[in-house]
């Protein structure tokens, strides 16, 4: 109730906050009612806060100091050796003072020493503790800390505190923040949380890096990004996206969706189950690509416009998917986009829309076993897994050397699907797991 | 019935009704943390007034769905038993007992949140199906009432 009344700044409770500092253990309540008596008990106040130094509480003694100098004209080595001395000791404490600890280190004012102990905070094994030093890190500006705060995104309990004390630092660690975009090595799941946190600080440098990275082939956080691009475009002041380099990308999307479709062409008839699941995930990869077209569109043309049409020609009711088309085929007049884009929509016969694919980008034909090794040695492991599937229960021997090189693959998935098609294979019958 | 790769469980999981809208990734997620179990005739997979903390896909074998001694239905290859026990807590109404020598995928609910935890894409694509299942009931059940 008091903390309400407190967090209202309801006038004339002086003594009631300073008697809420004993009753409270939370050190953010005991914050707010320190904050009040700021605002309301002048120096009086102060006097009496200063007097909880030398109180029992350590506890309240350790946040009176952390108040003491964040609102102090002067340097206080009193109240800073009391702090100080706080920490060392939470740290070696239990974990409700640890987390305590972390936090008073991020409502202090900044200090250089005092900051380092957030390292340690950063790694306890206490998840109260990691969180409550996040948020110092964060409110501290402490850039020391974010290789720490970048590695926590890893880690799904901090990812989301992480995220946003990342995004509270601003586009001065953009340039930062992008490296494990750039590495190729950087874990899949950190590279995911990194292209959200660029596109919460937003702006058109965080565009630019976010663009950098779709250009970059197999990426693990392309949906990522392409989201952090689209939620950039919805706000209310979007940034001004590289014309250029979108169309390149959307470029690069449409022909992907072109060369899957002439995978599928040579992928269809014949196989069981395994040959049936490799298509769908060929035809997903393709789908993603026209999705991602649509995305990238949108950050140049009215973005709720070319959405809506996207969803109508998904969806499935042919007056709604004639609108859409027609209304792309006027958007895009003079776009070099609409002569890519157009055979994809007008749903013509797989015939000419694999001859507006071999006009467009120079694409041809593949007989199955090319698109199968292709398939085979393409650095996306679901589509090697179900090639692996394929290739075994099609009985193809001509697969084997392809199939083989894949059963020392790092990915597990891969390598036990490799594997089990290399038995098939050579006890050449087709896996009666798969039998429907 | 020989051990199934993840692949095998995940081709396996794209009959399963609430799965089937799940793009191939996804069920290779899914089938990742699928468990494959093995049972004898007349094994109690779920008691009646009970818990059901997983979903069952029956690979191969029959098992058998009883109220009060009384055999409903009988669930066969492709078919899961506990469609909703991974959205929902309460008692199973049935018994599901192996009518055969069975062999199943088991999704561990618990597991199960983990991954949605970690692949956010997926609770978002597993909305949109539990959305359509729901919507296709209440039409199905506004069918019948009209019908009726």
């Amino acid at each position: 109730m008091l903390a309400a009344v407190l967090a209202k700044d309801v006038p004339d409770c002086d003594r009631q906050a300073f008697e809420f500092l004993s009753l409270e253990r939370d050190v953010a309540q005991r914050w707010q009612a320190l904050t009040y008596l700021g605002r309301h008990g002048g120096e009086r106040a102060r006097q009496d806060v200063t007097s909880l130094l030398a109180g029992p509480d350590r506890d309240l003694a350790a946040v009176a100091a952390a108040w003491l100098l964040s609102t102090a004209s002067q340097p206080d080595p009193g109240a800073r050796t009391l702090l100080a001395r706080y920490l060392e000791d939470a740290a070696r404490g239990d974990a409700p003072h640890r987390a305590a600890a972390a936090r008073l280190i991020g409502l202090a004012p900044p200090d250089p020493e005092l900051d380092a102990k957030l390292e340690t905070f950063l790694h306890d094994k206490s998840t109260a503790t990691v969180k409550a030093a996040v948020a110092s890190a964060a409110r501290l500006h402490s850039r020391a800390r974010i290789d720490t705060l970048i590695a926590l995104l890893g880690d799904r309990r901090y990812a989301r505190d992480a995220r946003r004390a990342l995004a509270a630092f601003g586009p001065d660690i953009l340039e930062r923040l992008s490296e494990p975009l750039r590495d190729a090595s950087a874990p899949g799941r950190i590279q995911q949380q990194v292209a959200r946190v660029i596109g919460m600080i937003g702006g058109r440098d965080a565009s630019r890096f976010l663009l950098a990275y779709l250009r970059r082939p197999r990426q693990a956080a392309r949906a990522d990004a392409l989201r952090a691009l689209s939620r950039m475009r919805a706000r209310n002041d979007p940034p001004r996206f590289d014309r250029d380099v979108v169309l390149l990308l959307v470029e690069a999307a449409l022909k992907r969706w072109y060369e899957a479709e002439y995978s599928l062409a040579a992928l269809e008839g014949g196989g069981g189950v395994a040959s049936a699941f490799l298509s769908r995930a060929v035809e997903e990869r393709r789908d993603r690509a026209l999705e991602e077209a649509f995305t990238l569109l949108s950050l140049l043309y009215p973005s709720r416009e070319i959405l809506d049409a996207s969803s109508r020609i998904h969806s499935g009711r042919p007056e709604l998917r004639a609108n859409a088309v027609e209304f792309l085929d006027s958007r895009l007049l003079g776009s070099p986009i609409r002569t890519m884009l157009m055979p994809i929509l007008e749903q013509s016969n797989r015939a000419a829309v694999l001859q507006a694919g071999q006009q467009l980008f120079h694409l041809s034909e593949l007989p199955y076993a090319n698109v199968m090794r292709r398939l085979l040695t393409e650095p996306d492991p679901l589509l090697q897994a179900c090639a692996c599937a394929a290739a075994a229960e099609r009985g193809r021997s001509d697969m084997q050397a392809a199939v083989d090189a894949l059963t020392t693959h790092p990915e597990a998935f891969v390598r036990e699907s490799a594997q089990a098609a290399q038995r098939k294979l050579q006890a050449n019958e087709p896996p009666s797991a798969w039998k429907s | 019935m020989e051990k199934l790769t993840i692949l095998d469980r995940a081709i396996r999981l794209q009959k399963v009704e609430l799965f089937s809208d799940l793009e191939t990734e996804m069920l290779a997620l899914i089938a990742s943390i699928a468990e494959q179990l093995e049972v004898e005739v007349g094994h109690v997979l779920v008691d009646h007034d009970r818990v059901l903390d997983a979903l069952y896909v029956v690979l191969e074998g029959r098992i058998e769905m009883q109220r009060g001694g009384r055999t409903l239905f009988t669930v066969g290859p492709d078919e899961t038993i506990g469609n909703w026990a991974l959205f929902d807590r309460q008692l199973s109404v049935v018994k599901a007992v192996a009518a055969e020598p069975a062999w199943l995928l088991r999704i561990d609910r618990e597991d199960f949140y983990d991954l949605l935890a970690d692949h956010t894409e997926m609770t978002r694509e597993l909305f949109f199906a539990l959305y359509k299942r729901v919507r296709s009931l209440l039409a199905a059940g506004l069918g019948s009432s009209a019908e009726g």
